[in-house]
């Protein structure tokens, strides 16, 4: 019997052997594989991409930078809209009329030429068409009509004066292929699945093939209008788990991925990989519902802002990665951006003060009421982000030390940010970020008809300034008139404006000729990049 | 017979049925919405623009009635998130879980039934100890920390294979590429499933030692080793047989969270996301998918059993 089993379990060591050199020799077989491929720059997406830049979501949103292109696009240094598709622009006497002239040696990834009638074709069958969902309609609504002039010139009407229009032509507004969809019915271009399974851009790389959870590969397009790009092509992986995206990012799988402060530390011991802190036009805040009480008096707004110690946040939190925010118009705005205004520094004392002014009195438990009902304020935050959590627990500390009953809530994002868009709203306060076009025009989020206005803020004063600005052409005057939009919306406090963060992107140092910017833009200037052994 | 199996097909339909308004009710009720409907650059306009075009404004009966007059004429619908049928989704994933599975469940047994065989043999010595050590370790050991370990000291330390993923991109498809991927979330998905094996080929071993016919054996001085295997162990491996049996459905369900920690192609990876991004289409299809199997499996069961005893007789 002991024979038997001291032979069984020298079987059992030899299988485990076996199976430990097997796996010593799968390593061996192909030890360059867990390297980047040479000249081929992937970066991660946490879901499959739908190659139909009329769909939103973030996979779809960066594979489809590279995929299509659009008339404008950002410049790579100061952010301002410099010609894609369109090579120049100009404006009508009536402010109205837009005549862009397009590039004449654009051509679609199946080699048919680029034209007006694309350009027709995208903005009123599918932008402004009521039946197609677009998801960056709000952002081009105030278009009217195109008209062709010739093959490559197009003119586009607005609704009213819309000094913002070039930039919004530069933001997420992919131009397809007329010669392709034209005779799609309403239904197919929905969702075109013929399409989406050989989908043909004009940017520069052509789609080449889907594993669908695993990868997208785009690869050059030898005719691309400015020039082959150097990367032979770009791989979009798809990698939901974050350990597992820093795994391949040390091992050279991905060459790029954004990563949260938290994860610096780790990023920061791979040899092979820098991190770069990329200026991006974002923004974070802690919303405040505008239209129920407390919020609706704006020194109740002033002394919660007061209240925090942002400086704190950007140092500890952030890791001293961006600027406190004055407002929502990013510093990288620099034509409009001011900060001189009300800044809300840390203040205990006068936060204290203002709520004393408010009616809201300290009772013997430390919590403010007024009229016997205590101040209590629920915070909102999603779960899973880093930042975002520890701000809210930080934030909640901040105002119980002021006397507010603050809470924190942690909710998944889907659900949370679908709670902020019922209406009416029946959150109080929430914490999020906004990534926005590389505009001063903030109509749409603080204006009181404004349609992503989840704060429920409504103010005539500031209103008025917005349309005002929307409608000036002159670069002085509109920067004038946000600078004095700026100014209101600090003292106003419709929201805590708390960091404009930077983009911390995790870059392996095989990659030269990378644009330092958020990444989306990044995406847009692929042309000069390489990628080494 | 037939009667019983016709009243058998008819209950898994029943049940199906039952599976998918369930899961159906739940999932639509579940807050938050399908994320293509949570765009920070959506207006409400457009959401609700989309919530008509999606079906999604309509009750929730109206709804699950659709979905089903869908299926009925073999049309699992489009997932939100790809914008691609989900039969075909499903289809590509579900060969890369079976892979996969297949995999784990093959290397859980070449291990799991000699160490429980040994285990058995020798029961209370430092052997056996070390086997039970280790199949209690297996089965508690976190999957995804477990996953992570194998990542750090195989991909990252030592360089052997690649830390996740099904294929290296842009070079031939061979099976070993394939294999080197597999090495590790095999290992892992293996682990747990090992320590089972192990423990119920030690139990049942150890019962079948104990039987009459094994101390006959012994008696007419039949070797030891020819107990073991000859009469013994082919006995034992019937309550083994019946333990992978019921693990089989999961070979069709994948594993959410090894796939997840290695970025593995799968159903449960594909399910993980779906839940996450609330795409209906593709949670119901994937639902139906792996309750279809695990119905088709335990009637298949039961009909094998008939042939496996004649004892066993459906009226």
């Amino acid at each position: 019997m002991r024979e038997h089993v001291m032979r069984t379990g020298a079987r059992l060591a030899a299988i485990g052997l076996v199976v430990l050199l097997g796996v010593a020799v799968l390593g061996r077989a192909l030890p360059a594989a867990a390297q980047g491929a040479a000249n081929t720059f992937s970066l991660p997406i946490i879901d499959n991409a739908r190659m139909w830049p009329v769909i939103g979501g973030l996979p779809n949103i960066l594979v489809n930078k590279v995929l299509y292109s659009t008339l404008v696009k950002y410049d790579a240094k100061n952010l301002a809209p410099v010609g894609d598709l369109a090579e120049r622009w100009t404006l009508g006497d009536d402010r109205l009329t837009w005549t862009f002239n397009l590039r004449r040696n654009v051509t679609w990834h199946d080699g048919r030429p680029f034209t007006a009638r694309d350009v027709k074709f995208t903005i009123e069958r599918i932008w402004l068409n009521p039946q197609v969902p677009f998801f960056q309609r709000a952002n081009v609504g105030e278009i009217t009509r195109v008209d062709i002039v010739d093959d490559y010139t197009v003119r586009i009407v607005t609704r009213v004066p819309f000094a913002t229009l070039p930039v919004m032509l530069g933001y997420l507004a992919n131009i397809l292929p007329e010669h392709i969809l034209g005779n799609y019915t309403i239904d197919q271009l929905r969702n075109p699945v013929d399409f989406l399974r050989n989908p043909i851009g004009t940017g520069p790389f052509r789609y080449a093939e889907q594993q669908l959870g695993s990868y997208v590969r785009l690869v050059a397009y030898d005719r691309y209008f400015l020039g082959r790009p150097k990367l032979d092509a770009i791989v979009f992986r798809v990698v939901g788990d974050l350990e597992q995206q820093l795994a391949q990012l040390q091992t050279g799988q991905l060459d790029m991925m954004p990563i949260e402060p938290p994860q610096v530390a780790v990023v920061q011991r791979m040899p092979n990989v820098q991190i770069i802190d990329a200026p991006q036009v974002n923004y974070t805040f802690i919303g405040f519902n505008n239209r129920v009480e407390p919020f609706t008096d704006r020194k109740v707004r002033q002394a919660l802002t007061h209240a925090v110690d942002r400086k704190a946040i950007l140092d500890k939190i952030y890791l001293g990665k961006g600027r406190i925010a004055t407002g929502p118009i990013n510093p990288l705005i620099d034509w409009a951006y001011t900060d001189k205004v009300h800044q809300f520094p840390y203040n205990r004392a006068l936060a204290e003060k203002l709520l004393e002014e408010t009616g809201w009195s300290k009772g013997p438990d430390g919590i403010r009421r007024k009229g016997g009902q205590p101040l209590k304020i629920t915070l909102d935050v999603d779960r899973g982000n880093p930042v975002r959590e520890q701000t809210a627990v930080v934030v909640r500390q901040y105002w119980r030390e002021v006397g507010v009953d603050a809470d924190v809530r942690v909710s998944e994002f889907n659900a949370l940010l679908s709670r902020i868009r019922t209406r009416p709203n029946p959150l109080q306060a929430w914490t999020l970020w906004y990534i926005t076009p590389p505009e001063a025009d903030v109509l749409g989020y603080y204006h009181s008809a404004g349609t992503l206005n989840e704060f429920g803020y409504a103010n005539p004063e500031l209103d008025r300034l917005l349309e005002q600005g929307r409608a000036t052409f002159d670069p002085k005057a509109r920067a004038k008139i946000y600078q004095q939009a700026q100014k209101f919306m600090a003292w106003d406090a419709p929201v805590i404006f708390l960091v404009y963060p930077a983009e911390i992107q995790a870059l392996n140092k095989r990659i030269r000729g990378w644009v330092p910017i958020g990444y989306r833009d990044a995406l847009t200037h692929m042309t000069n990049v390489t990628a080494g052994r | 017979m037939l009667h019983y199996l016709i009243r058998r097909l008819l209950q898994t339909g029943a049940l199906l049925l039952v599976v998918s308004l369930v899961v159906f009710a739940l999932v639509l009720r579940a807050p938050g919405g399908p994320s293509i409907l949570l765009d920070r650059n959506l207006s409400p306009e457009e959401i609700a623009r989309m919530r008509s075009i999606l079906g999604l404004d309509q009750q929730l009966h109206v709804q699950y009635v659709r979905w089903l007059g869908q299926v009925a004429r073999g049309n699992l619908g489009t997932s939100y998130q790809a914008g691609l049928p989900v039969s075909e989704i499903i289809g590509q994933m579900l060969p890369n879980t079976l892979i996969l599975s297949t995999a784990a469940l093959a290397l859980s047994l070449v291990v799991a039934i000699p160490a429980g065989v040994i285990s058995a043999a020798r029961p209370y010595t430092l052997l056996d100890h070390t086997v039970t050590f280790l199949c209690f370790f297996g089965i508690s050991i976190p999957v995804f920390w477990y996953g992570l370990m194998l990542i750090v000291l195989f991909s990252i330390v030592l360089g052997w294979l690649p830390p996740g993923g099904m294929f290296t991109i842009g070079a031939p498809r061979t099976v070993l590429d394939v294999a080197r991927h597999l090495v590790l979330p095999a290992i892992v998905l293996g682990t747990a499933n090992m320590a089972l094996f192990a423990r119920y080929t030690r139990s049942s071993t150890m019962a079948v030692m104990r039987q009459d016919y094994v101390r006959t054996a012994r008696s007419k001085g039949v070797g030891e080793r020819a107990v073991l295997y000859r009469h013994a162990f082919r006995n034992a491996l019937i309550t083994v047989v019946t333990v992978v049996a019921l693990q089989l459905p999961r070979l069709v369900g994948g594993a959410a969270i090894t796939e997840t920690v290695f970025a593995w192609p799968g159903m449960g990876n594909l399910a993980v996301r779906a839940a996450f991004e609330r795409d209906y289409p593709m949670i119901m299809g994937i639902t139906l998918v792996i309750s279809a199997v695990v119905a088709a499996s335990n009637l298949l069961v039961d009909l094998v059993y008939v042939y496996l005893d004649p004892r066993i007789r459906y009226e």
